[in-house]
């Protein structure tokens, strides 16, 4: 009869609670600058989306009016919107099929691969103003590189593009500069590639698989999951690519006529030298609105052929 | 008790001083090695005379002196006394973003100063900005060209049409290839809105809140522009300003411009690159010869005090000060005009001298309240006349209704 008491139940947390507790405590400071630096000024913005907001003077509620201004009467909106488009569309699939050409090659067995690696990750490190402004030379119409190489292959003068001097060619040029750094992101895919078992491309060399074909379905598959993480984070940032229009049109409006006015351009101009805060905002929830739909998009065609490891589809 | 008392007779003398000495912030954009002796000079003499009112200079790089400004303003955390852009003042006084200096006393500086100058800083009636320095643009001409060309040297172009019979003897070319181009008038730095006001009309109504983009001048000066872009050729003419640089590179410099459009400070950028070379200096042409007052145009600074500052009794006293006897010293050693009168008269150089008397024909536009970037539309209308062959009329129109749209989304 003398069975043990029952011990009394602990007070306090148990030790998932506490867990969950100490996790919390960890991810506060994170979790505090998150609140008070990201959400706060997004719902503030959001607000004055609603608002004539000018900073100093005004902030009345002036209800869709900013969003009915932008869709319905502001060309410039549309043209930048375009640009914006016209970019990603470009920049966004050529860049990952440049970064996957150069990490393919990059995961050949030759000797000096080393230093070819190295070589090769350098635009990664060297980006800002100051590669704009190389780039700036390199476009140059009369003594650029790019002109200099077309001469030489026997392309008459009257035909050489004038690059950011030519609205029809100074996307083209964002564009391709956009393929120098594209070209350093090739360490993701190569560390992808160093993971896809060999084993598997000895089955298929049994069956008779070709290299082209190995490449299609065995490499793109297993490395798939990377690929589209670059398609994501790829498309995000090229949706708010403007910096290279500030270097490199004639006093960063955006020109030769608008070509290179990008859509964070025309939201910065308005912002801060129209002073119109509100349009500036309702400019931004539409470019996040955009982002999150192509976002949702590009998850739900994922499930088609992005391969996550064990997966069978 | 000694020691107590002793702290307490301290720490009230430390607060009667506190409370005297003032210590203001100022910022400008002035920091390179050209500029920066000149700045700390001025305000080390202004700190030796008021030790009671002490000012720390902050360097703000050109490009983001505006935006900081408006940051610091709406963060209720402004500098006391800032330089900045003369066209954008009124915008900010509409806006709340700059102090009301007619209260502090402003109006009574008034007949110091240049009045298209002062007036740069004029809303509703009230000051808020005092002005500091602009500039004056002027025609450049190389006299060696001139002579090779068979000019004379000793006279420049007076007319439009002198300019063009001119740049067409200076031409050089080899093959279809141009050596040198005489002119263009949207070389240099005067503008196709430069061209339309040298031509006697504004491209906006004196309140700045009527865009006049598409009057008769201005469609006759920009199919005069296109006169000039078919002679040469848009290509020609954009691969050519391709090859142009800065420093030795200049266009001017190098001899690949005969006469280039520039302000007066260029004289000193041509002093510094080109020592030796032999050039001249002349009022811009104007169609008839005669001259107006928006022959030329200029640019420059003034001072205000952004909204919310602390201590705006004793920001106003070293603003004013700055623009007057600040002034003096400025403009001795940098060469910019001075918006104080009697500043400016001191001084003796030739291109100083010239500014001087040009000031009567030099016109400092202000940027329009509702559409500050309605220049975008008349670089547009621009591009498509010269380089696609819309008709100037139409394309010109199109600018001035685009503007009167933006004007009328800015106004709601």
């Amino acid at each position: 009869m003398s069975a043990p008491p029952v011990r009394p139940r602990r007070r306090g947390l148990g030790i998932r609670q506490r867990e969950a507790l100490w996790g919390f405590v960890f991810v506060a400071p994170w979790l505090v600058g998150f609140l008070a630096f990201t959400v706060g000024p997004m719902l503030f913005s959001l607000y004055a989306s609603f608002t004539n907001y000018d900073i100093t003077s005004r902030a009345d509620w002036v209800g869709l009016r900013n969003y009915q201004t932008l869709v319905g009467e502001d060309p410039r909106f549309w043209k930048s919107l375009g640009n914006t488009a016209y970019y990603t569309v470009f920049s966004v699939p050529l860049g990952i099929a440049v970064g996957l050409l150069i990490a393919s090659l990059l995961n050949q067995d030759v000797p000096g691969q080393r230093v070819f690696r190295t070589v090769f990750f350098l635009p990664k490190i060297l980006t800002g103003v100051a590669v704009l402004l190389l780039w700036l030379w390199v476009f140059n119409p009369e003594v650029g590189l790019v002109n200099n190489g077309l001469r030489a292959v026997g392309v008459p003068e009257n035909s050489l593009p004038l690059w950011f001097q030519d609205p029809a060619w100074s996307k083209p040029a964002l564009v391709i500069m956009s393929m120098w750094s594209a070209a350093g992101g090739f360490l993701f895919y190569l560390a992808a590639l160093r993971g896809v078992p060999k084993d598997l491309y000895e089955s298929a060399q049994l069956d008779g698989a070709n290299s082209w074909r190995q490449f299609l379905t065995i490499t793109i598959p297993m490395i798939s999951p990377v690929i589209f993480f670059k398609v994501i984070t790829g498309l995000t940032a090229a949706l708010q690519y403007w910096e290279g229009a500030l270097v490199v049109s004639e006093g960063g409006k955006g020109g030769p006529v608008d070509s290179t006015l990008f859509y964070g351009l025309y939201m910065w101009e308005t912002a801060f030298t129209e002073f119109r805060m509100g349009k500036a905002s309702a400019m931004a929830w539409v470019l996040l609105v955009i982002t999150l739909v192509i976002t949702a998009v590009q998850l739900q065609l994922s499930k088609r052929w992005v391969y996550y490891e064990g997966e069978t589809k | 008790m000694k020691p107590r008392l002793f702290l307490i007779m301290t720490a009230a003398l430390a607060s009667t001083a506190g409370a005297q000495k003032v210590t203001l912030d100022f910022w400008a954009h002035w920091g390179s090695e050209q500029r920066r002796p000149t700045i700390n000079k001025i305000i080390d003499t202004w700190n030796k005379a008021h030790p009671d009112i002490q000012v720390k200079y902050t360097f703000v790089p050109f490009d983001q002196i505006q935006t900081k400004t408006l940051a610091s303003v709406a963060a209720k955390n402004p500098p006391d006394v800032v330089v900045i852009d003369i066209r954008t003042s009124r915008i900010r006084a509409s806006k709340n973003q700059n102090t009301d200096l007619s209260k502090l006393g402003a109006d009574k500086v008034k007949e110091q100063f240049y009045a298209n100058l002062w007036t740069t800083g004029t809303y509703k009636g009230d000051q808020y900005a005092l002005p500091f320095v602009t500039e004056s643009r002027f025609l450049y001409y190389n006299k060696d060209a001139f002579k090779e060309a068979g000019l004379n040297p000793g006279k420049g172009p007076a007319t439009w049409d002198d300019l063009m019979a001119y740049a067409k003897k200076l031409d050089k070319k080899s093959g279809p290839i141009y050596q040198r181009i005489g002119f263009y008038p949207l070389y240099g730095n005067f503008g196709f809105e430069g061209w339309v006001q040298n031509a006697g009309e504004d491209t906006w109504d004196d309140s700045r809140d009527n865009p006049n983009v598409n009057s008769a001048t201005a469609v006759r000066t920009l199919n005069w522009i296109k006169e000039w872009n078919d002679r040469y050729g848009s290509r020609t003419l954009t691969s050519f300003k391709a090859s142009f640089g800065s420093g030795t590179q200049d266009p001017f410099i190098s001899g690949k411009l005969g006469m280039i459009a520039e302000a007066g400070t260029y004289a000193a950028t041509l002093a510094k690159y080109a020592p030796g070379m032999n050039y001249g200096m002349v009022r811009m042409p104007t169609p008839t010869g005669q001259t107006g007052a928006m022959t030329s145009w200029g640019g420059g600074f003034n001072v205000e005090l952004p909204a919310g500052g602390q201590h705006p009794k004793e920001a106003y006293a070293f603003a004013k000060w700055f623009v007057t006897e600040g002034a003096r010293i400025w403009a001795k050693e940098q060469n910019d005009f001075p918006a104080y009168k009697s500043a400016s008269l001191g001084i003796t150089s030739p291109a100083f001298r010239m500014m001087s008397a040009n000031m009567k024909n030099t016109f400092v536009s202000v940027s329009p309240q509702y559409a500050p970037t309605y220049g975008t539309y008349i670089d547009k209308a621009v591009d498509e006349v010269l380089n696609r062959d819309v008709d100037a009329k139409k394309a010109l129109d199109d600018a001035q209704t685009q503007i009167k749209r933006v004007i009328e989304e800015n106004r709601r």
